[in-house]
């Protein structure tokens, strides 16, 4: 963990600015102090709400680092102290809930959009609990955000973990802190966009080892590089 | 021109308790008939008390200042003192003396005006505008003996009035009048619309430099007095106690108007629910803030959006309370969803049939007052539920409907009373055509014009109706042929001389600057720089050329013309899947370093111009706002196409823009556009045509006001007769006619 530092986080994020730029809609990055964040950040996490109500109040208060094409909202926050240790960390992937109906199919109700849509189906969600009957809604395939949280301080839980929203109290510990670049190829799997260009084998050491590319994508062994 | 109006307030529903009200009001109109300014009957605005402690009328004109007069009614039985206040016994009951109320009255009218440098000398602390007051006793001769000895107080009995007021009229009728910015001061500063005024920016207004870039120039056109014009003020100012119509063009402040009345009745009449129904969901918060500004400034309160106060999209969903998800929770209904209405043309009608149908017999009354704002794009079915849900009988119903029929996105055109409200067991239309005709107390017709735009400039707003009507194109959109309908939208016809236009002759037709309220025009022209500026026409070739010239253009305009990112409104005129391309343009914009929302596609639909965002958008969301810059994209879809939809969401997107306007588009549509935009600046300020035959024109006012299904019909039956022209003999010829048999193919 020594080896994180500032330079090292903006580094990974410039990498990521530059490869994404056709596919970046929204920019919030931001440094303050000694922190990576994102402009007008608000501390908190909003709890026990639906995730679709969730994800929209992130993307209506700009609460995101980077918004890509495909409405995926990422979040890198890294707060340094004054030596130069980092203090806390937090990553995280609001993918875009996607209804089940595709949006192209709708137009056809002209001027309704694919706002209007998740209002109507959290709207009827509410009907769907009572009346299981009833099978004419829409249903987001995407119902959890994903990320990682470093906090030096904790006491209750380990310090750095992965954590999965829509499930309470389940956090995969890690003995390793992510980078966004890594964070990002993790999470590969739940965004439209092509990362390709993102991994670059000989740079990559922790990747070296495997040969099978989606394998590459998924595992949670941190290779020290030699 | 001097024109001493009347500001009816709550007079149509006290007026039959009101004898002498009503006398007094008459006396005041023939005395001071050729003097400027108005008087208002119970003007609540200016006082945080109730109505019942607000004097009778409030007089403000340039010649004399100000004069509140209080008519006492009753007989006064005896007077009171306690602590040094007066009491009157009216009746059985004790009630502060008329005294103490005008007193009160007059002193919050001082504290409003000494809030401006221009009414009031601090130094001397003396006001540059008389201010007199006035009771009058009705029903008392011995007046005297009950007014209190300290006040100095001004009375005279009823039979007196016209006689004081004449001898008021004469003392004052050599001096001089009070200048038009002090009036317009007053005026802003009475009525309590200095709140509307847009943040003034004191470094612009100390700084004397010239003006260089785009933003000096909004800042100037900014730094006016929002001060209503009369039109605007006897609209705003007056509860009808029945229905009544106000047609209004884009930005002549439909929406002002009606939050007016809303905040307004709220404070008059507490018990009084009302209801405010709109269409565009990014108006949601400025309807709030407004009726909240005003009514906070008026009563020192927050309005009660609780209980009172209902701000409701037509529609509604569980994040946002609207009219029909309102109605579904309190009648029991399960609403239908958007999956159910697929297919539907209009899925509002839709849904408004269907609560109809299911639950006609069970809404009832719970409305004293509805205001419904853009009402073109509302199907009768909604109007019919209104109806259903406002207390009161018949035409004695309030509600009030705002509309533009150049901002129906539908194709079609708002329709009369009887088409509208539904119709009742017998058949017979609750409301008939005819409820509109006439005036309510103080000659406020029912049925309303607001002429003046105050938004738009007057060559974009001129080009937008030039494009909308097809003036200049070859096959014409929409066309008047009685003068009245180009004077209510503010043209003045020079030719013909007749009252109606016939056929294929030369028409003639100008916009008075008058009517345009908008400085920018005069500010650019003081500066010598060519109105036409305001609209550019860019020609290129390919979509992604269309996004990089935008995204250049805003670089440019934000970081050396100094405007405000959210001061930017990028409206795409392409229909069906235009997601991705507004993604696509925002992905542009962003690898500039200049963020941005799309408001209903990506963010919820009500975050519209948020701070230092560019705002992308389709013409439906765009209605009701307003930005200093508007650029359109894909415009070349507009050049071949002559269909009222398309040519009026062009008219709603151009008028958006209180500054500047850029029209962008692709390939030979852009350069037929271009051309068609050439002709209508060129004649500036009027326009030149050849009136176009009836039968030319795509959206025929009578075919338009005839729902899809309708005109599928006809269309069946067209092509029906059409294949078989024997038919055509069993037909009255008059119906022929109508049907434009012969034009169709």
């Amino acid at each position: 963990m020594e080896s994180i530092n500032l330079k090292v986080i903006e580094n990974s994020i410039r990498e990521i600015q530059d490869t994404l730029k056709a596919d970046i809609i929204g920019n919030n990055i931001c440094r303050v102090g000694d922190s990576v964040t994102w402009n007008d950040y608000q501390t908190g996490i909003i709890k026990n709400t639906y995730y679709p109500i969730e994800y929209q109040s992130i993307i209506d208060r700009k609460q995101y680092s980077l918004l890509l094409s495909d409405l995926s909202a990422l979040q890198f926050y890294y707060n340094f102290n004054r030596d130069g240790k980092l203090i806390s960390a937090r990553l995280a992937l609001y993918p875009n809930p996607d209804l089940t109906l595709p949006v192209e199919n709708v137009n056809e109700l002209q001027n309704l959009q694919y706002r209007d849509l998740m209002y109507d189906h959290m709207f009827s969600i509410m009907d769907i609990m009572s009346d299981l009957e009833a099978r004419d809604c829409l249903f987001p395939t995407n119902t959890s955000h994903i990320r990682f949280d470093y906090d030096g301080d904790a006491k209750s839980h380990s310090t750095s973990h992965f954590q999965i929203s829509g499930i309470n109290d389940f956090r995969i510990d890690t003995n390793f802190i992510l980078l966004p670049k890594t964070f990002l190829l993790l999470c590969e799997n739940l965004m439209d966009i092509d990362l390709s260009l993102l991994i670059n084998l000989n740079e990559e050491h922790h990747f070296s080892d495997f040969t099978d590319k989606n394998r590459n994508k998924w595992h949670f062994r941190y290779l020290r590089s030699h | 021109m001097k024109n001493f109006d009347f500001i009816a307030g709550s007079l149509a529903i006290d007026a039959p308790s009101s004898p002498f009200i009503l006398l007094a009001s008459q006396i005041i109109k023939e005395v001071f008939y050729e003097t400027n300014g108005y008087f208002a009957y119970k003007f609540i605005s200016i006082s945080k008390d109730n109505p019942k402690n607000i004097p009778t009328f409030l007089i403000v004109s340039q010649e004399y200042g100000i004069l509140i007069v209080d008519i006492i009614q009753e007989k006064v039985l005896s007077t009171i003192e306690r602590d040094e206040e007066f009491y009157w016994k009216i009746g059985d009951e004790f009630e502060y003396s008329r005294e103490t109320v005008v007193f009160n009255y007059e002193e919050d009218v001082k504290n409003r005006l000494r809030t401006k440098p221009l009414l009031f000398n601090k130094k001397k602390k003396i006001f540059n505008v008389e201010i007199n007051t006035l009771l009058v006793f009705c029903e008392n001769n011995e007046y005297q003996e009950l007014l209190d000895p300290d006040l100095d107080n001004i009375a005279v009995n009823f039979s007196e009035l016209k006689d004081y007021l004449e001898a008021f009229h004469a003392q004052r009728s050599l001096n001089t009048p009070l200048s038009d910015e002090v009036f317009a001061q007053i005026c802003s500063q009475i009525e309590g619309t200095y709140i509307f005024e847009k943040e003034k920016n004191i470094n612009s207004l100390l700084n004397e430099q010239s003006l260089v870039t785009v933003n000096d120039f909004i800042e100037e056109s900014l730094n006016v007095t929002f001060k209503q014009d009369r039109v605007q003020r006897q609209i705003s100012m007056q509860l009808p106690n029945g229905i009544q119509r106000i047609r209004g063009l884009a930005g002549t402040g439909k929406t002002i108007v009606l939050c007016l009345k809303a905040a307004l009745t709220h404070s008059t009449y507490k018990d009084f629910k009302i209801l405010y129904l709109f269409n565009t969901q990014s108006l949601y918060k400025s309807i709030q803030n407004l009726i909240t500004k005003y009514y906070g400034a008026e009563t020192g309160l927050l309005p009660d959006f609780e209980n009172k106060i209902d701000i409701y999209h037509a529609w509604g969903g569980a994040a946002k309370a609207g009219l029909y998800s309102e109605l579904c929770k309190s009648l029991g209904l399960k609403p239908l969803s958007f999956n159910q209405l697929r297919g539907s043309g209009d899925p509002l009608k839709s849904l408004y049939k269907d609560l109809l149908a299911k639950a006609s017999n069970r809404i009832t009354p719970v409305y004293d007052l509805v205001l419904i704002d853009e009402a073109q794009d509302f199907a009768p079915e909604i109007f019919e539920v209104v109806y259903k849900l406002t207390k009161g009988e018949g035409d004695k119903k309030r509600i009030i409907w705002a509309y533009d029929e150049f901002q129906s996105l539908k194709d079609t055109v708002i329709r009369e009373p009887e088409d509208l409200f539904g119709r009742n067991a017998e058949g017979e239309p609750n409301i008939l055509n005819a409820s509109l005709n006439g005036n309510y107390e103080g000659d406020i017709p029912k049925d309303f014009t607001l002429p003046n735009c105050y938004r738009t400039p007057r060559p974009v707003l001129m080009t937008a109706h030039g494009v909308a009507m097809g003036l200049y194109a070859p096959q014409k959109t929409h066309m008047f042929y009685e003068k009245t309908a180009w004077n209510a939208i503010g043209y003045n016809v020079i030719q013909p001389t007749t009252h109606s236009i016939p056929e294929k002759i030369e028409v003639i037709l100008e916009r008075p600057d008058s009517n345009s309220r908008n400085t920018l025009e005069k500010l650019l022209t003081d500066n010598g720089k060519p109105i036409t500026d305001l609209i550019k026409v860019k020609e290129v070739n390919s979509t992604l050329e269309q996004f990089d010239y935008i995204s250049s253009e805003c670089h440019r305009l934000i970081n050396e013309e100094k405007v405000a990112p959210e001061q930017i409104i990028i409206i795409n005129l392409s229909k069906g899947d235009n997601k991705h391309e507004m993604i696509r343009l925002r992905n542009v914009l962003a690898a500039r370093g200049m963020n941005s929302v799309i408001p209903g596609y990506v963010e919820s639909p009500d975050i519209f111009q948020p701070k230092d965002h560019i705002t992308i958008t389709t013409p439906f969301r765009a209605k009701g706002n307003e930005s200093n810059i508007v650029f359109l994209i894909n415009s070349q879809l507009v050049a071949d196409d002559h269909t009222p939809r398309t040519r009026n969401s062009f008219f709603v997107s151009l008028t958006r823009s209180r500054g500047w306007c850029y029209v962008v588009g692709e390939g030979e549509g852009i350069k037929k556009l271009k051309h068609e935009i050439s002709g209508i600046l060129r004649n500036f300020p009027t326009f030149n045509f050849i009136s176009p035959l009836k039968s030319e024109v795509t959206g025929k006012l009578d075919y338009l006001s005839r729902s899809d299904s309708e005109i599928d019909e006809i269309n069946r039956i067209v092509n029906i007769i059409n294949n078989n022209p024997e038919i055509l003999n069993l037909i009255d010829e008059n119906v022929i006619a109508k049907l434009n048999l012969k034009s169709e193919k």
